[in-house]
């Protein structure tokens, strides 16, 4: 059983379907339609493109291609999270994509040699698209973890200076904002891992099953990749937060 | 431990707080620190607890030039008192009990018998410690942070207004008891007029 192919005439109703939308919102004047056109020619491109790249990733299968890959999602992802924090590039890059790399890297490779066992654990299929599902978690968990522990810093520096002046190391004077942020990061994950098979069929499986897997096989990938994107979203949330304090606040707790 | 301050220019951008100031500070002094709001007395503690760093000229800790190490150093021997004390949330018991567990404060083996011995001294009753710090009026955490700046046991005190939320009965209390802690170093910006009155104090003006 092989997933059946969306034809030329699927892709018109795929499409079609946008009507929906575009009427809704010239009836409800939600001035919405441009961008909904917009997000949607986007993401119809984006995708595009990456599925056309894997293909030939996968095609190919090198090494080194993967590997560079690998770094290149990692670069975009740090990007990302660096401009929606509206933070300096010079002074975070270094510790947002060590953070990445380090976290992504044990994650997949632990995934891939450990839980499914895969002969080759840099294979395209495996380490290049599991990498690409852990990464965007992580982003996530990054842009939460620096956005909170900066704003909330700089709101109670009263309360950050008294701590200092008690002759307190820069970990022990920055303990609650270390926690307060943290804790705020993984929250959405925690709550939605409690709640998965509860509501909605998660993507991955769905797309498993659709590929022709039987149910319990999507359950034992789902639940592996769930805890995989969990752990490494820990790891980096934790490492980005402790790197940029290395790089951005000095000894004597200025910044 | 001796400061001082040596040819010492701040500005924050065009508003220049201190040229060309000159000091020193010998252990066991007693300054007070006098001028209207906006000329730098914030500033200038700011300045000796290594939270900014000067424009140009220096400022010497036992004759050597401030760098991190003599920071965390000094840090550990002063007590500061800020003009706005924010300790954070949750119940005062715990926010001192976190304060203390500080790498540098655990030598300090019985604050808490010294705490309840302090509490009535400035008129607190024990309960205080049960409550919600955010809930304690400005005077009550003002005195709470006398209490924890003396509770520390450091050799010099940095006090940030610390009296201006008291009444005057208070104002005394504390002033009295500073002017009989002879062994400590006291740096202090007020405008309230009973610390004029400590035996031994200079003031520096800092108008101008």
């Amino acid at each position: 059983m092989s997933t059946p192919d969306i034809s030329w005439m699927g892709i018109f109703f795929m499409i079609l379907l946008l009507v929906i939308p575009i009427v809704l919102d010239y009836w409800l004047r939600l001035k919405l339609a441009k961008d909904i056109i917009i997000s949607v020619v986007r993401m119809l491109v984006q995708l595009s493109l990456m599925g056309l790249f894997l293909e030939y990733l996968i095609q190919w299968d090198s090494l080194a291609l993967n590997i560079t890959w690998f770094f290149v999602m990692v670069f975009a992802a740090s990007h990302s999270a660096i401009q929606r924090n509206k933070l300096s590039f010079r002074r975070f890059w270094k510790p947002i994509m060590g953070a990445m790399v380090i976290a992504v890297a044990f994650a997949v490779l632990y995934f891939n040699a450990l839980i499914i066992n895969a002969k080759d654990l840099f294979s395209a299929r495996f380490f290049v698209v599991i990498s690409g599902m852990i990464l965007g978690n992580s982003m996530k968990g990054i842009i939460i973890v620096l956005d909170k522990f900066y704003t909330n810093i700089s709101k109670e520096k009263h309360r950050y200076f008294y701590r200092l002046s008690m002759g307190a190391s820069r970990f022990e004077a920055l303990r609650p904002w270390i926690q307060q942020s943290i804790r705020a990061s993984l929250q959405p994950i925690i709550a939605t891992t409690a709640t998965m098979g509860l509501v909605s069929i998660p993507g991955m499986m769905t797309g498993q099953m659709l590929g022709g897997s039987s149910p319990m096989l999507a359950i034992k990938y789902q639940m592996a990749i769930v805890l995989v994107i969990f752990v490494a979203m820990i790891i980096s949330v934790v490492l980005a937060l402790f790197f940029s304090i290395w790089v951005v606040i000095n000894r004597n707790g200025n910044f | 431990m001796t400061i001082q301050f040596k040819n010492v220019f701040k500005r924050y951008d065009k508003k220049i707080i201190f040229d060309d100031l000159s000091f020193q500070i010998r252990a066991g002094a007693r300054i007070l620190f006098l001028g209207p709001s906006g000329t730098g007395k914030t500033t200038l503690f700011q300045l000796i607890l290594g939270f900014d760093t000067v424009d140009s000229g220096e400022i010497l800790i036992d004759g050597e030039p401030v760098n991190p190490l003599l920071i965390n150093d000094l840090r550990k021997k002063v007590a500061y008192i800020p003009q706005i004390v924010e300790l954070g949330q949750g119940i005062v018991k715990d926010i001192l009990d976190e304060l203390m567990s500080f790498q540098a404060n655990t030598r300090l083996t019985h604050w808490q018998e010294k705490l309840t011995a302090l509490l009535p001294k400035f008129n607190l009753e024990a309960h205080i410690l049960e409550q919600q710090f955010s809930m304690l009026s400005g005077g009550e955490k003002q005195r709470l942070a006398i209490i924890i700046a003396i509770l520390l046991e450091r050799e010099i005190f940095l006090l940030d207004e610390p009296t201006a939320a008291l009444d005057t009965a208070l104002k005394q209390k504390i002033t009295h008891y500073f002017s009989e802690r002879t062994d400590a170093t006291l740096l202090i910006i007020s405008h309230d007029v009973e610390w004029r009155q400590l035996d031994g104090i200079k003031t520096i003006n800092l108008t101008q």
